[in-house]
């Protein structure tokens, strides 16, 4: 059988093992004794009751009092005295079940012994828990000299997020995922203690079961509109997931070496090892999605402007977006169709034009396990109905894990993750035009968006818009007329080998591979009026392939070895060879080839490049390969003390390559102090832990260092026209990797027998040599140099509490509170004060953006403000607000703090678990408000309207010549003025404080008792009903969700017409065989 | 066990070994040119081009610079529209920089390449080195008479030399180099050596011959600037220049044609605008016309047209000598009842559109031509430097009626229409040289021959005075009702390289300002 297997090669053989020569196995016993092994004799029935007697003492043989005794099915049970002794009535054949809180339950078969003396383990992870660190390479918690967290897959099953960043939001202290208002196929911005650079990436590292997992963002939208194109994150099914292992620290990911400067966030995929034989396990889970509608708009005034309700189709086509208009009185009034209506307040826009949003995932997975190997292998699939009409996604994704030993000390392991994922139109939203969601936002409040749903078309076949503003499009159109599709195929996995060469010292070989292929296939329709330059042809298409992929070869070699009775020494040494290519192609706006979309359509209605005369291709192409060396070692003292360090070397073909010396060491130590003092009794664990670690988060953009040249898509005279490329910025010869070093201190204490526990952390991280395009005087040449000058510090504390202030026999109660504080500071930017962070512009409000200020928190949104007298007065000229004479800065729009509470209620077979999550301390810009208030639908606009409508306000201020302001102003003119770009703008009016707190999850689970199933297949069954996003508890952003961040760019802080949030509902049920 | 222990040492070392392999193959881009394989006469096109003053396919720089501000302000146009701020000399910072800032960043970012990358090369590269280096000058001189210092010795070198703050040389260096690079490159140039340039030279398809008398007709321009400040030099320098040999006949002229190919920087930026964008926002000015008509200038019928509207641009207009008519500058829209209305000006016609545009059969075209230096221009030049006795080749007489009539001459035979011979001699019999009123009547001919060519045009009227404009006083402008003097720097300069321009400010006489003086233009 293995010969036949092995012939067919190594993934054949390993399946075809597991599946065929396992399946007898399945009828073995279900759960593992901690006692003597399965088969070996444990006793005869036919031995009579009689007393047995024992001592139950903890980890140092002191006796521990308290103690549960009972015997598995028997109803009661004894407890131990004060000398941990116990005296119960079993006969052979019975199991003991010792119980206690705070120490692991132990099952004791009844031989013919009859005094026993059995030892308990404490349960607390940190004393014995073995975790996954940078690389792979497990280690006890205990000996570790930095912070990580771990976070179990089944709490992001439960939570249901498909984006795996989004749904570490609120879990783990110091991990920051930003609230972006793109969708649920779109990205997601996690960053851990802070952000460390300004123009790198600030994302963790992730690693897919040792393999990095790109997460790059695909398109995003920006100042004048756009699509997320999402990120890597969403193509890992979160019921594939066994655990993910947090490194927060340098120190924690400095093997990582350049990628690792960001911490890291490690994903083990479920394998099969727990279950001996074959199992199968279902999933399916059940969703739906609603938006939640946080507009509050005024409602007094209606559609029309001046006072003035429409009278006609014309002032109605002048004014769909203007709730400037007469008080709402339910007289008639003409519509842009030419209907009459009531002039009555509508306020149910968002509900008739969103629908509820379906989501069904279901996955199986089929797994197994003998003592030569395990594997498990899931499938998955995914429809994700959207609340935007006719838009949804669909993913399959296969997920294949497995461990075999082929010889006696040579071990395979292969894993596989495929993914199959097509979006039919994401939405576009900032700034319009093609922003499906502006009108629900915008439009006036005595207009039923649903006048539009059955009027999209013009009877030649173009698009019907609402009024006379082209860019404003009609809603239902764009739902069903825009097309904007993109697929993806993507394999993620690794082959490796290990081999045992002693029993301390193995040798191991890998081959990872990340890649896919995107596909993007957006089109403007023909009928859409302002792309009709000719009046009679228009619309584009951009339609192109990203190609990616990295592989990684590396090997490894590890020793593990004792010395005596004190001292442990494990050390592992390696290389990798990472080489990533990308590879964009095609027609119209091909990201980095300054194409834009390639149009008009010469036919009308038919969607093809073919169709188009003049269609520019475009193709970039970036290749890249860092080649790494490293290694670590760690020292251990009777398992209490303990000493690490690390090092790695990265070499770059993107850098200057003619330096060598791109380090990253670290160094840490771990003191588990209650193993080596006596403390008092209720202090149950404790280890203090220190680090300092250099690391990087480096540059991976080719080609960045030589002068470039390009061609012009013209001729003159023939003459072929070349221009200096690179978009104005100097390329640098000598551009090393960003440098970041990081100091950190922590403690972990457990209380009370394990019943409570803080886990606290301080760090002091410093970027220096971050990679800055510094300004440089057009008559260089250039616009800017890249220079690695730039230095920012992030310090900051994290907190993790743990308590289960109430446990018995049913029920129990768990806490959980998480919190940490992150202090910024930009130090330095290459001589200039400020620099403004790229891809972050307001397509609304002029001078708004975001800049890293020297002396000030990361992320400042700057802009215009109102001017303010020695009386602290606003001061006005003619009745309007004076705009500061230079942008100011408002704040920063990175949370300083975040974090989160989570309440777990066990009851017998139920859970209810709620999560709480809450920040603090940012700030963000609204461009949605601004638009509202320029519509007249913000509630700020009634005052002064007055009867009529067409009142005027005198602002409370002072007049700039002095004495207060008398001057009044047209309503609708001043606010008009304030929210338009220009001299009168006022940013600050728009800039609201973004902190929040908000019940963000809640779930309740029922295990069905196993009784129920008795006689079945079934192993066990699972049933909860989940629900995210119930209550805002707390927020001060009118009209939007503090959590609506544009992109998902390191310019934080910018809102504008982005995708409502949403609140979701499911059922979960899960199925064991 | 020991082979097990040294195959994996060997593993290491074979990784260690192979580190930075195939580490420059790797990081060289498949999809773009490097300097290995770039063609340098492809950026000479383009810094050719885009010195023609239309970087963007939108005109931009010919539309602020060359047109709302130099046209106006030396009274070839008149307009009434709001931001033709030149006009009334009303101030607009980013119109002022215009040419600055689409020039530095990209033509002359190209030229500095071209520059650098064929000096190593010494015969085969050699005549397109010193083409590169004489159009350099040319660039150069265009604008440093516009602003006065300016980056020049470390302009555009933030890739080859690192500097991304470039010092602002004085104007007198400026001069002084440019004059010496232009003698150096001038003698340099060797038809036995390889053309290399080719037709990638859209002025001369790389013919040594020509540049070489381009490079001392623009020597000419140089000297004969410096007439005031440095007569000694100006006459050294424009004898040296006559010594090497100008231009001799319109053939000569140095012009970018260009064609109509709409979305791209082709067409020529003056008519991109004055047909194109704006066709309705000026008028001829009353100045302009009220010279050429009473001089019976026969070239007026070629440069005025008076449409029935001139934004039906298939309105080709009446060309009729007569029938031309001067708008005044200084004046608001007709109708605006202001205290400037139009309609209240002296001679008003009725209807704005009664005022001559710019005539359609020459210069309100996507394909008219942009002269960069001619030999009319050159001949007028020499005749001022012959009157003022620095030049005795030939006689103050014969330049002047040589520039004249060329500049006449080279309508019909370069620009689409001109008048015929005959008209011309009729002028020039009806208006001799006088060497009464020489530097008056030579400079007034340089006005009217340097038409679209208004920075040109701009700075040789600051330099003689000539011809006498009739400034305009309207609230607001930034220079007491006098003709403005120079451009203003580009406000993005006080911050992304203060320091120098700090210093250039404080060197000028009045600030950074259009009243403020550059070293040739003294009082």
């Amino acid at each position: 059988m293995r010969k036949f297997c092995l012939s067919k090669g190594l993934f054949g053989c390993m399946l075809g093992i597991q599946l065929v020569c396992y399946l007898p196995a399945r009828s073995e016993g279900n759960f593992a004794y901690t006692g003597p092994r399965a088969g070996e004799r444990v006793g005869d029935p036919s031995i009579p009751l009689g007393p047995i007697t024992g001592t139950i003492t903890d980890n140092n043989g002191k006796p521990l009092p308290g103690v549960s005794v009972t015997i598995r099915g028997a109803k009661k049970g004894v407890t131990t005295d004060a000398t941990g002794s116990f005296t119960v009535n079993a006969k052979n054949g019975d199991i003991l079940v010792i119980s206690m809180i705070g120490f692991k339950t132990k099952e004791i078969p009844v031989g013919t012994q009859t005094a026993l003396t059995i030892g308990l383990e404490p349960f607390s992870a940190e004393m014995t828990e073995v975790v996954v660190t940078a690389l792979g390479i497990k280690k006890q918690a205990r000996s570790l000299g930095y912070s990580t967290t771990e976070v179990a897959g089944s709490e992001l099953t439960q939570s249901r997020e498909l984006n795996i960043g989004d749904a570490l939001t609120g879990q783990v202290a110091g991990v920051s995922v930003a609230g972006l208002a793109t969708g649920p196929y779109g990205s997601s911005r996690v960053t851990i203690r802070g952000n460390s650079s300004i123009s790198q990436n600030n994302q963790p590292l992730y690693v897919i079961d040792g393999v990095p997992f790109d997460n790059s963002n695909q398109g995003y939208a920006g100042q004048w509109g756009g699509t997320d194109l999402g990120d890597g994150l969403s193509n890992i099914n979160p019921d594939d997931i066994e655990s993910i292992q947090v490194l927060k620290g340098v120190a924690a990911s400095a093997l990582y070496g350049y990628r690792g400067g960001n911490g890291a966030i490690l994903i083990t995929t479920k394998s099969g090892a727990k279950n001996k034989g074959v199992g199968v396990e279902v999933n399916n889970n059940l969703t739906a999605n609603r938006v939640i509608d946080y507009r509050d708009y005024q409602y007094q005034y209606g559609q029309g402007a001046l006072g003035v309700k429409p009278a006609n189709q014309a002032a109605a086509l002048q004014s769909p977006y203007y709730s400037w208009g007469a008080p709402v009185d339910g007289s008639p009034a003409v519509n842009f169709l030419g209907d009459t209506y009531n002039y009555s307040p509508y306020k149910k826009n968002f509900e008739n034009f969103y629908k509820t949003g379906i989501t069904n995932q279901g996955s199986i997975a089929l797994s197994g396990s003998n003592d030569k190997g395990h594997f498990r292998l899931g499938i998955s699939d995914l429809y994700m109905g959207a609340v935007i009409p006719n838009s949804n996604m669909k993913q399959q994704i296969i997920n294949f894990n497995s461990t075999y030993n082929v010889l006696k000390n040579l071990q395979v392991t292969l894993t596989a993750n495929y993914i199959f994922e097509d979006v039919k139109n994401r939405a576009n939203y900032s700034d319009a035009p093609g922003n499906v969601i502006a009108s629900s936002l915008y439009l006036a409040n005595t207009f039923d968006i649903r006048w539009m749903k059955n009027n999209r078309l013009n009877p030649d076949g173009t698009e019907l818009l609402p009024g006379a503003d082209q860019y404003f499009e009609n809603p239902y159109y764009l739902a069903y007329n825009y097309q904007n599709t993109t697929s993806r195929n993507r394999l993620t996995g690794a082959l490796s080998l290990k081999y045992n060469i002693l029993d301390w010292l193995y040798i191991q070989g890998q081959i990872q591979r990340d890649g896919y292929v995107f596909d993007v296939f957006q089109v403007t329709p023909s009928g859409v009026e302002y792309t009709r330059a000719d009046g009679v042809h228009g619309g584009n298409l951009t339609q192109y392939e990203d190609n990616f992929r990295e592989i990684n070869g590396s090997f490894m070699i590890g020793a593990n070895k004792k010395f005596g009775d004190h001292f442990s020494f494990n050390a592992n040494a390696g290389g990798n060879e990472q080489d990533d290519v990308t590879q964009y192609y095609g027609v119209g706006a091909v990201p980095n080839s300054g194409n834009g979309p390639a149009g008009p359509f010469q036919i009308a209605g038919f969607y093809s490049a073919n169709n188009i005369s003049t269609k520019p291709f475009g193709i970039n192409y970036s290749h890249l390969r860092v080649n790494s060396l490293y290694g670590s070692a760690d020292l251990g003292f009777n398992n209490y003390l303990f000493l690490s360090g690390t090092t790695r070397t990265d070499w770059f073909t993107t850098l200057n390559y003619n330096t060598d010396n791109h380090t990253y060491p670290s160094v840490s130590a771990s003191f588990v102090f209650t193993d080596a003092f006596k403390l008092p009794w209720w202090v149950s664990f404790g280890k203090i832990r220190a680090s300092y670690a250099g690391g990087s988060t480096g540059d991976q953009t080719a080609y960045q260092n030589i002068l470039t040249y390009g061609l012009q898509g013209y001729t003159v005279s023939g003459q072929p026209v070349g221009y200096v490329a690179g978009q104005g910025i100097i390329p640098n010869a000598k551009l090393e990797p960003v440098k970041i070093a990081e100091k950190e201190a922590g403690a972990n204490l457990q209380f009370l027998n394990n019943r409570a526990g803080i886990d606290i952390a301080y760090y002091d991280k410093q970027t220096t040599k971050d990679l800055v395009q510094v300004t440089a005087s057009p008559t260089s040449g250039y616009n800017s140099a890249v220079k690695n000058i730039g230095m920012i510090s992030n310090k900051g504390v994290e907190v993790l509490l743990t308590a289960t202030p109430v446990k018995t026999r049913d029920f129990s109660w768990d806490v959980s509170f998480n919190f940490a504080q992150n202090n910024s500071k930009v130090l330095y930017v290459g001589g200039d004060s400020t620099i403004t962070v790229g891809g972050a512009f307001p397509r609304w409000g002029s001078e708004v953006a975001i800049q890293d200020i020297v002396g000030r928190a990361y992320d400042q949104i700057v802009g215009y403000g109102y001017v303010t007298d020695s009386k602290g007065q606003r001061v006005f000229k003619n009745g309007e607000p004076v705009q500061t004479t230079n942008v100011i800065p408002f704040g920063s729009s990175i949370y300083k703090q975040t974090g989160g509470f989570s309440n777990t209620f066990t009851y017998k077979a139920f859970s209810l678990q709620v999560l709480f999550d809450f920040k603090y301390g940012a700030k963000i810009y609204s461009g949605t408000n601004l638009l509202l208030d320029f519509y007249g639908l913000q509630k700020n606009t009634l005052a002064g309207r007055g009867a009529d409508g067409n009142g005027k306000i005198v602002a409370k201020g002072d007049d700039i010549g002095g004495g207060p302001n008398t001057t009044a102003v047209g309503i609708q003119q001043y606010w008009q003025d304030i929210s338009a770009g220009g001299a009168d703008h006022i940013a600050q009016e728009f800039i609201y404080d973004a902190s929040f707190i908000k019940l963000r999850s809640a779930h309740l689970t029922y295990s069905l008792p196993a009784k129920t199933f008795q006689g079945t297949p079934i192993k066990g069954i699972n049933v909860s009903v989940v629900a995210r996003n119930l209550w805002t508890v707390m927020k001060h952003t009118p009209n939007i969700d503090p959590e609506s961040n544009l992109n998902n760019t390191n310019g934080q802080g910018l809102e504008l017409s982005g995708y409502p949030a949403l609140r979701s509902y499911g059922v979960n049920v899960n199925v064991k065989f | 066990m020991n082979n097990k222990l040294r195959l994996t040492a060997f593993a290491g070392i074979l990784l260690l070994g192979s580190c930075k392999k195939d580490f420059v193959s790797i990081n060289t881009d498949p999809n773009h040119i490097t300097a290995a394989n770039i063609n340098y006469g492809y950026l000479f096109t383009n810094a050719q081009l885009i010195a023609s003053g239309n970087s963007d396919a939108n005109g931009y720089e010919d539309w602020r610079n060359n047109l709302i501000y130099s046209a106006c302000m030396i009274q070839h146009l008149s307009s009434t529209t709001g931001y033709w701020d030149g006009d009334k000399y009303l101030y607009n910072a980013s119109y002022n920089s215009a040419y600055w800032d689409d020039n530095y960043n990209n033509s002359i970012t190209n030229i500095v390449e071209v520059v650098t990358h064929t000096r190593a090369d010494s015969v085969a590269q050699s005549n397109f080195y010193n083409i590169a280096r004489i159009f350099r000058v040319f660039m150069f001189q265009r604008m440093t008479d516009m602003y006065g210092d300016c980056p020049y010795s470390q302009a555009g070198l933030g890739f080859i030399s690192g500097i991304t703050q470039p010092k602002y040389d004085k104007q007198q260096d400026i001069y002084t180099n440019m004059l010496s690079e232009l003698a150096d490159a001038a003698s340099k140039l060797d038809p036995s050596k390889p053309n290399t340039v080719g037709a990638s030279d859209l002025l001369y398809a790389g013919d040594p011959t020509q540049w070489k008398k381009f490079a001392y007709s623009e020597m000419v321009r140089l000297a004969m600037r410096m007439s005031k400040v440095d007569a000694a030099s100006a006459q050294k320098w424009v004898q040296a220049a006559v010594t090497g040999g100008v231009m001799t006949g319109n053939a000569d002229n140095a012009i970018v044609v260009h064609q109509n190919v709409s979305g791209t920087p082709v067409p020529n930026g003056d008519g991109l605008i004055l047909i194109g964008n704006d066709p309705n926002a000026y008028r001829l000015s009353l100045t302009f016309v009220n010279y050429l008509k009473g001089t019976g200038d026969p070239r007026l019928s070629y440069l005025g047209t008076v449409c029935k509207d001139p934004t039906v641009t298939t309105d080709m207009g009446d060309t009729t000598f007569a029938h031309q008519l001067g708008q005044p500058n200084g004046y608001d829209v007709p109708g605006s009842k202001t205290a400037y209305d139009l309609a209240n000006a002296p001679n008003w016609p009725g209807s704005q559109n009664a005022y001559s545009v710019v005539n359609r059969y020459t210069f309100s075209r996507l394909t008219a031509p942009t002269f960069f230096v001619t030999y009319g221009e050159t001949e007028l030049l020499l005749a001022e430097a012959a009157q003022r006795g620095w030049v005795t080749a030939s006689t103050a007489a014969t330049y002047y009626t040589n520039g004249v009539t060329a500049a006449m001459a080279q309508l019909a035979a370069q620009a689409g229409a001109g008048p015929s011979t005959a008209a011309i001699t009729a002028y020039m019999t009806a208006n001799p040289y006088n060497p009464a009123s020489a530097l008056v009547q030579i400079n007034t001919q340089y006005w009217v021959a340097s038409f679209m060519d208004e920075n040109e045009s701009f700075a040789n009227w600051r330099r003689s005075g000539y011809p006498t404009l009739t400034p305009v006083n309207y609230p607001g402008n930034v220079t007491n009702g006098t003709v403005p003097r120079r451009f203003t720097y580009p406000q993005g300069e006080a911050s992304t390289n203060s320091a120098n321009y700090s210093a250039a400010v404080s060197d000028l006489n009045n600030g950074d300002k259009m009243t403020s003086r550059v070293w040739w233009d003294v009082q």
